[in-house]
């Protein structure tokens, strides 16, 4: 029997040192950054074989909170050529690391509900911060409160008590040790700075915009954050006697919140946009991640996408109107260059923004003839020269407040106008709460057929319109005839059930949606058609859904129209 | 069950069922173009006695289990925390041994041998300070200061923000 050909990784002596580059790729690949990073500190042998590609990865995203703090460390990055070279994806996070206090009202609730342990040791550490207050003087410190002054330390103190002198001790550090030069700042120097620092990331092509909830990252990153952010609170937390648990859960995430941020995505977004124009970057992506902690007026807007600090500064002298021709004329070739390959582009839009008859004529002009002078398009024309070579487009609108939200959108019932034609648009990705038609939506997609290949649709993308059988059957017809598109995923909501609710003395609202499936160019045979029906239970905003759904698969068009036009939408035995 | 003969690279026999050695996809492919159970043992080159016996005793406990998911990429593979007892227990070896295992199970392609043996080895880094790392699995500094410096640097930067 012939012996299998031997292994060259195989050593007389195994060790880690040992161990070759696929080995070694194997154990990174189940560590997380900080270990790998940790890894390049072993060996120089050891370092040769960490994988570079993971590596780069990891030196490759950035996150910067839009403070002069973080911003900093972006200007020592791009000191070292060879990292900065390095970075292609930077995520720019509009939440504030920087935190407040709560109102009294608010801590001394929630502190009547502390366990012993945590009692005690406020106790310890009010008394304590008692005596010390007490016995130093400083010219620069406020005089403690009245309250604080009446209590004599050494004298047995109610818990009630303890809890109004920790607070007051905190409300006096707040209001003289709050470092407040990161909101004397003005805005315009953090974007001339980050401008600038674009110029040195010569392989910068994604930018990401977040609005961490410091509640969903892991606690201990949260409080490392926290704590770098805020360091004048060095003494008030971390000298003994200690107030905080171990577990970090008090006061940190109890009396201290973050501060309200300095920007929302509207502006923090055009803005870093447009230094990319002027730092000359070429963006492959815009995308926007988490937004879970927004807040309601969080979002994009499709008539603001100037960056309004240009606008302003450019045109505060010459009327708006005027200024914002003028601007867009003289940096619309910067927005084409610095777009002219965009692949994604994440449109998370603002919930309540007005919406706006779009008139055609103002919509297509890159730059405006004279007599359009004097009324501000409805959609950004910035937006629309960033938009006009992206490949994959994602629409979106934060939930924002339910009473508020445009039920019936008006113009032409989707997000940007339905005759914008975006010449290599090949996906699109319709997401929550969109508030488009059913008509705004196939009459965008004809103004895009020769590229659109697939489509999705979010569930609530219509939002709680109900649409008649007849009407999505048109809708797909005039697809089939009208576009070519290769997958299609889609739910419509075609009936509102209601059910007694668990306790049988409480109706509650169902939703019923006609979902769609396909894929594969829909001429051919081999195309695959799924049809099904959902059921959605919504107990009340916010609480789980409860679903149950079922699918039926076809094949070619003519036996799935066929099925269609049978199936009974508002089947009796969902009611 | 028809059985099938391996032979240690220190020429040490041993008779395994063809079912437990086809958990290595390197033996399964070559029985497969062989086309009958071959009478001759198969040389193992490089894979001495004690570890080949080792790999044998984890390939008898794994006879039975589903072929490893497609997807290169899945989570649950990568958790370096997620091992089974019995293969927890099974790596409590010296390094070496340890070590052997792990190319063994890359050269013979058993790759759930190799994700616990990857597993084991992270766990063993997670969390740790380099000094601890290489004292761990007895590493030589060999980085003059200004190297490890820069590297430091790199590596502060790198989790910034």
């Amino acid at each position: 029997m012939a012996a299998i050909s031997s292994p060259t990784s195989l050593r007389l002596t195994a060790s880690f040192s040992s161990l070759p580059h696929d080995i070694i790729f194997e154990v990174c690949e189940r560590l997380p950054d900080k270990d790998v990073l940790k890894l390049q500190l072993l060996s120089t042998a050891i370092r040769q074989k960490l994988p570079q590609s993971r590596l780069n990865l990891i030196h490759a995203e950035k996150t910067y909170y839009l403070c002069s703090h973080s911003i900093q460390k972006l200007e020592r990055l791009i000191r070292d050529p060879i990292l900065a070279g390095r970075v292609t994806q930077i995520t720019f996070d509009v939440g504030v690391p920087n935190v407040r206090l709560r109102s009294k009202g608010s801590c001394v609730t929630e502190a009547r509900e502390y366990p012993t342990d945590a009692r005690a040791r406020l106790h310890r550490w009010s008394s304590t911060h008692m005596r010390r207050q007490n016995s130093m003087v400083s010219p620069r410190t406020c005089r403690p409160s009245a309250a604080i002054s009446r209590v004599d330390p050494r004298a047995a103190i109610s818990y009630e008590t303890v809890l109004d002198q920790t607070y007051s001790l905190f409300k006096t550090h707040f209001l003289t040790h709050v470092d407040t030069s990161e909101e004397d700042q003005n805005d315009f120097t953090i974007f001339t700075r980050i401008t600038k620092a674009f110029r040195s990331l010569p392989n910068l092509s994604i930018l990401t915009f977040a609005h961490t909830n410091p509640k969903m990252v892991e606690r201990s990153e949260m409080l490392s954050r926290w704590r770098e952010y805020n360091d004048h609170l060095y003494a008030l937390l971390y000298i003994d006697p200690k107030i905080e648990l171990q577990s970090g859960v008090w006061p940190w995430c109890s009396w201290l919140r973050p501060k309200t941020p300095t920007f929302l995505l509207s502006t923090a977004c055009p803005a870093i946009l447009f230094c990319a124009t002027q730092a000359q970057r070429t963006i492959s992506e815009v995308r926007v991640g988490n937004t879970s902690w927004g807040p309601r007026n969080f979002g994009l807007m499709i008539s603001k996408f100037e960056p309004w600090q240009v606008r302003i500064k450019d045109g505060s002298k010459e009327g708006w109107e005027k200024a914002y021709y003028h601007w867009v004329c003289r940096y619309v070739d910067d927005y084409k260059a610095t777009f002219e390959n965009l692949k994604r582009f994440d449109l998370c839009l603002e919930p309540e923004e007005q919406q706006v008859t779009v008139e055609p004529e103002v919509e297509k002009t890159e730059k405006p003839k004279a007599k359009t002078r004097g009324k501000p398009p409805p959609v950004s024309l910035c937006l629309l020269t960033m938009l006009k070579n992206v490949e994959e487009l994602k629409v979106w609108r934060l939930r924002g407040d339910p009473e508020k939200q445009v039920r019936s959108p008006r113009g032409g019932g989707f997000v940007i106008p339905t005759d914008t034609q975006l010449a290599r648009l090949e996906k699109l990705d319709v997401g929550e709460y969109a508030g488009v038609t059913v008509d705004g939506l196939l009459a965008f997609l004809k103004t895009n057929a020769t590229t659109v290949r697939h489509v999705t649709c979010d569930m609530f993308a219509f939002r709680e319109q109900i649409i008649p059988k007849q009407e999505i059957m048109q809708f797909l017809n005039s697809l089939k005839k009208n576009t070519g598109l290769e997958s299609l995923k889609i739910d419509f909501l075609v009936d509102q059930v209601k059910e007694n609710g668990q306790r049988g003395d409480a109706e509650s609202l169902s939703n019923v949606y006609l979902r769609i499936d396909i894929r594969g160019p829909w001429e051919n045979q081999n195309c695959e058609y799924k049809i099904g029906l959902r059921k959605v239970s919504a107990t009340g905003l916010g609480d789980e859904y409860k679903s149950s759904s079922y699918w039926a698969k076809k094949r070619g068009w003519e036996e799935f129209f066929t099925y269609m036009s049978k199936l009974d939408v508002t089947r009796a035995l969902w009611r | 069950m028809s059985q099938i003969t391996l032979l240690s690279s220190d020429n040490v026999e041993m008779k395994v069922d063809k079912e437990v050695a086809e958990r290595s996809i390197l033996i399964k492919n070559m029985l497969e173009d062989v086309g009958e159970t071959p009478d001759q043992a198969i040389p193992i080159p490089n894979v001495n006695e004690g570890v080949l016996r080792k790999v044998i005793e984890w390939c008898e406990h794994h006879r039975n289990d589903p072929p490893p998911p497609a997807d290169e990429d899945s989570d649950s593979r990568k958790k370096s925390t997620d091992i089974e007892e019995w293969d927890q227990k099974f790596m409590q070896v010296d390094q070496e041994m340890l070590f052997e295992i792990i190319l063994a199970a890359n050269y013979l392609d058993i790759k759930p041998l190799l994700d616990v043996g990857c597993k084991t080895v992270a766990n063993m880094i997670k969390g740790k300070s380099p000094e601890e790392i290489r004292k761990t699995f007895n590493i030589q500094n060999d980085f003059t200061p200004e190297e490890e410096d820069q590297i430091r640097r790199e590596n502060e930067w790198a989790e910034d923000r």
